[in-house]
């Protein structure tokens, strides 16, 4: 079981909401997470489930005008994310938790050269103690580091392939070597080939410089290689939270996650067709009562369509759904399954 | 190391600089252009400035000559050194209205542009109000308040211009302002004012300089005419929009007088123009051949 003080993120009750012209998105609704030191959480969901908002909460980076958010607790490393001050969020952005952005191609500046993006980074944080000299130095091994000859750094952004940009992205991201690195798809707009190396390089750096990770992805396969645990999201909630084995091998799984896996290929079982996960994500402008998933869910009960299920826990597997029972906890009115 | 030699060619500017090459409309208005800055610059080495405004009644109304190479006025003095020493006033209307134009209209839209909300609309609905007056009349009222004089019509015409800027400017920062790498640098911690001026000012600059260029023209066209109606700079000065103006009477038996004054508006207007169209050509990366 996990050390209270190796945890270093841990959210309870985080809620955000986006007010626009009238109408409220619910984009992420009633989500704890912890995430201790040196491990890698997987966050996985379809598009709109809710992923880049958590992540974008736990920077405090939500656009300010259309982005209600609120939490019972938002703790980085014993410091209270919701009480800190945009001046001293700004010391921690990058210096502590920085961020892998989806798309290389737009996540760098066009007009300056890569050696300055990154030297940017080290100097927002390091301006006083560090000589220019020495951060350009810094700068030029934050890029050898990522496998790019440290003679490029006077290039700008669009004589690398993306492959080249992302691992830029990555340099700038670990320059100030932060405790949280959150990878947004950090593969998504990479081809496959490109994927592997990228992805291997963020888990050879990660373990050279001991950063936590939350990698948020739609891709099952990134996460079986890459994460110790493992988060399901649908429509704003964490349906699923467990270890990788917990998700991939578990018996008791939550409909959606079988959902999920069924969606994938297989060479080697023999299917007629795949079997997509019927129906689409729900509005979350009107998010369905009871439980969010039970329009489209293959096991669906009377229960489910009335009551928000209770969290199944078994050690640190936690499934959201009225299949899974607590064995000690009493049943409530209807009793088992249909 | 030849690699890197290889590389290195290739930087942005390089690109621009080669694709602009590309132009020849655009590079034969930057010869042109280069031609009448430096005559404007040199004047006083080719021609001395008491030929431009002592009169020579004698020699009054002379078509172009070999002494005289664009002719003689009404009061007998020389075209061709009325016409270089003008060139001074107009480009410096010209730059002057736009540097200062650029300047509170790139700090109003930037400020638009990036914070939005009620700021936004604050400052956009007084640029509305700014742009329902007509630009020459705006001139000739600034003009009718403060006096005559260069500075005034240089004010004047600066402030009809501001409206037109500072939309373009709060247009190009909307834009980039939505794109990843502004949000990459805000995950960095970089504050406002940092990311306005190292990533979103360097990436607006293509735009601004092509609005600028443009305006140049605009200015120059509109500091004519309002010479030319008696507002602007007061005789004996040369100036373009005067000689328009005091060759209208002359029309018919001296249409030199009013021609070349008009073409000398139309070339330098016409040359900023298309030297604006070929920077924006070059600087717009998607157009990459």
């Amino acid at each position: 079981m996990k050390q209270e003080e190796n945890v270093l993120l841990d959210i309870e009750d985080l809620v955000v909401e986006y007010h626009a012209a009238g109408i409220v998105v619910q984009a992420v609704n009633h989500i704890n997470l912890r995430l201790c030191r040196g491990e890698t959480l997987g966050l996985v969901g379809e598009t709109g489930a809710g992923k880049s908002t958590t992540a974008l909460s736990i920077l405090k980076l939500l656009p300010e005008r259309t982005a209600k958010m609120s939490a019972q607790k938002l703790f980085f490393d014993n410091t209270d994310l919701l009480s800190v001050r945009e001046a001293d969020m700004r010391a921690i952005r990058g210096a502590c938790i920085s961020m892998i952005f989806q798309d290389p191609m737009t996540s760098l500046n066009p007009v300056m050269t890569v050696g300055d993006q990154i030297a940017e980074a080290i100097a927002l944080h390091n301006a006083e103690v560090l000589t220019k000299q020495e951060i350009q130095k810094r700068s030029k091994e934050m890029l050898e580091l990522v496998g790019i000859p440290a003679y490029r750094s006077n290039d700008y952004p669009h004589q690398f392939s993306g492959g080249m940009k992302q691992r830029v992205v990555i340099a700038i991201a670990l320059a100030c070597q932060p405790e949280l690195l959150i990878a947004d798809e950090p593969t998504t707009a990479l081809d496959v080939t490109i994927q592997a190396q990228v992805l291997q390089l963020i888990a050879d750096l990660k373990e050279q410089l001991n950063t936590s990770m939350i990698l948020i992805t739609h891709d099952l396969g990134i996460v079986a290689q890459t994460c110790s645990r493992v988060a399901i999201m649908y429509a704003g909630e964490i349906v699923e939270i467990g270890t990788a084995k917990d998700i991939f091998e578990a018996d008791l799984r939550h409909p959606y996650t079988i959902g999920l896996f069924d969606s994938i290929p297989d060479l080697a079982l023999d299917v007629p067709r795949l079997r997509p996960i019927e129906g689409l994500m729900p509005d979350p402008t009107a998010l369905p009562s009871g439980c969010k998933f039970h329009p489209r869910c293959p096991q669906c009960m009377e229960i489910c369509k009335v009551q928000h299920p209770s969290l199944f826990v078994d050690q640190e597997h936690q499934i959201l759904c009225h299949l899974m029972k607590n064995s000690d906890a009493q049943d409530l009115e209807n009793g088992g399954p249909l | 190391m030849p690699i890197r030699k290889c590389f290195k060619s290739n930087s942005m500017m390089a690109d621009v600089f080669r694709r602009f090459l590309k132009n020849k409309l655009a590079l034969i208005s930057l010869m042109i252009l280069c031609v009448i800055v430096l005559s404007a610059v040199f004047a006083n080495l080719i021609v001395p400035y008491n030929k431009a405004i002592s009169q020579d009644i004698v020699n009054k109304l002379q078509p172009p000559s070999m002494q005289h190479w664009f002719g003689t006025d009404q009061f007998g003095r020389d075209v061709f050194a009325r016409i270089l020493y003008g060139t001074r006033i107009s480009l410096l209307i010209g730059v002057c209205t736009t540097a200062g134009a650029l300047l509170i209209s790139g700090f109003l839209g930037s400020v638009a542009g990036y914070y939005g909300g009620r700021v936004d609309n604050i400052i956009m609905r007084l640029m509305d109000v700014l742009m329902c007056i007509p630009a020459i009349l705006l001139a000739m009222t600034v003009i009718a308040t403060l006096g005559q004089s260069i500075q005034n019509m240089i004010i004047a015409i600066g402030i009809s211009q501001i409206s037109g800027f500072c939309r373009i400017i709060r247009s190009v920062i909307l834009n980039l302002k939505g794109m990843d790498f502004i949000e990459a640098a805000k995950s960095c911690g970089a504050r406002d004012g940092r990311i306005i001026l190292t990533h979103i000012i360097p990436n607006a600059i293509g735009p601004i300089i092509v609005q600028c260029s443009m305006n140049i023209a605009v200015s120059i066209i509109g500091a004519a005419s309002l010479s030319f109606i008696g507002l602007g700079v007061s005789p004996p000065t040369p100036e373009w929009g005067i000689m328009l103006s005091e060759a209208k009477d002359h029309m018919r038996t001296a249409p030199y007088l009013s021609t070349i004054p008009g073409i000398a508006i139309v070339v330098t207007a016409l040359s900023f123009n298309l030297l604006g169209d070929g920077l924006r050509d070059a600087l717009d990366p998607r157009l990459k051949d």
